[in-house]
């Protein structure tokens, strides 16, 4: 995973090096208004799959919608030997975006997004049989709400075919004893713009 | 947007660097028992060739430090099948710093089962007719000289003695800090042998 993260880091910086730093809006992508992608590192290092739907609204800004739903076995052991006290499973991303470049075929870009997100939780807790106290592990659900902001680099061939490669973090704001404090959205994203 | 180039990256980098799942180990329980666990059969002379018994003893109903109702650890554990500790025998040397000494032939199982080299590992079995783990073994002192008695433990207090659940099928792991009567304020137990 992180080879594959450094390998993707490395990638865009040589693609970046081999584009006009800040060329002229390519008036042939402008008229691609909507994107689908999905994360390969996720699917691939972590089984789990993330759609993305993207809709631009001019050069500068754009919005979408990212779908996550995860069941990786690593996971899954990791929170079953308690290794880990949470198991996220899904997740809602909505998010806004804004170009940092005057290039409309690579470009970098920040993002704020809201994350709807769930899954499991475990806790330790004491209980009493009876006569006796004793300890079980029990595990419930959680579902929460979160904020975060993030940066990315995008890199389009043929003005339809897009390399994405995003690092953005948040916290989740309510239910805190359960969800994890931090959402992360790191990935490595193919995707289609028509 | 020049230094965005170098910042992006260093972000990335970062985040993945933190990505991991050291967060604690949730199936673990820490918990103080209120009586010594761990009792090592003291003498008041050694000569050579004397055996020195260490042995412990966990009821299936514990007694634990600041609560009222006694602890079932059978439950609390899944029946774990046993609990283990360690400790290490060292001999002064004429350099006047100590020696660890291998037991390997010289450790005289009784009760439980124990693996010996450089320090004990001592396993705790469960004896159902009496509803107590336990576990008794003798190392032969076959050189005379000064020796001390060392517990290998987690706890933040030497004295303190730490006994392990090894529970199975993701079952609550116990971590059971025992009070020792015979180890001074430095976790030894110092003696000399004629």
């Amino acid at each position: 995973m992180k080879k594959l993260l450094f390998i993707a880091l490395i990638s865009i910086q040589y693609m970046n090096a081999q584009q006009p730093a800040d060329s002229l809006p390519s008036q042939e992508i402008l008229k691609r208004k909507n994107e689908v992608r999905t994360d390969v590192i996720s699917l691939v290092g972590s089984s789990r799959l993330n759609l993305t739907y993207e809709r631009f609204f001019n050069k500068d800004f754009s919005a979408g919608v990212s779908f996550g739903y995860a069941d990786s076995e690593k996971v899954n052991d990791d929170f079953d030997s308690g290794y880990r006290n949470t198991r996220p499973k899904y997740d809602v991303t909505p998010f806004v975006r804004y170009n940092l470049s005057k290039s409309l075929s690579s470009f970098y870009f920040a993002e704020v997004f809201i994350s709807a997100n769930g899954g499991d939780f475990k806790k330790i807790e004491r209980r009493n049989n009876g006569v006796n106290d004793y300890f079980v592990t029990e595990k419930s659900a959680y579902s929460d709400f979160g904020i975060g902001a993030g940066l990315g680099y995008k890199l389009y061939i043929k003005d339809q075919f897009g390399i994405e490669f995003m690092v953005g973090f948040g916290t989740n704001l309510f239910d805190k004893d359960k969800s994890p404090d931090t959402i992360s959205r790191v990935g490595l994203s193919l995707g289609y713009r028509f | 947007m020049k230094k965005l180039k170098y910042i992006f990256p260093a972000i990335a980098l970062f985040l993945v660097a933190c990505d991991s799942n050291d967060d604690g180990f949730y199936n673990t329980e820490y918990l103080e028992s209120q009586n010594s666990l761990v009792n090592i059969e003291t003498q008041p002379t050694y000569n050579v060739n004397d055996v020195l018994y260490i042995e412990a003893a966990i009821p299936k109903l514990l007694q634990q430090t600041g609560q009222s109702n006694l602890l079932d650890i059978r439950q609390s554990t899944g029946n774990a099948p046993t609990f283990e500790f360690a400790y290490l025998l060292e001999r002064r040397n004429a350099a006047n710093t100590w020696d660890i000494v291998d037991v390997s032939d010289n450790f005289i199982p009784d009760l439980g089962n124990a693996n010996t080299g450089s320090y004990v590992q001592a396993f705790l079995q469960y004896n159902s007719t009496d509803e107590e783990y336990i576990f008794r073994g003798g190392i032969q002192l076959v050189t005379a000289g000064e020796y001390r008695i060392s517990f290998i433990t987690n706890s933040s207090t030497y004295d303190k003695i730490t006994l392990r659940s090894n529970s199975i099928n993701n079952n609550v792991i116990l971590n059971i800090f025992s009070p020792s009567l015979n180890l001074d304020a430095s976790g030894y137990y110092t003696f000399t042998v004629n």
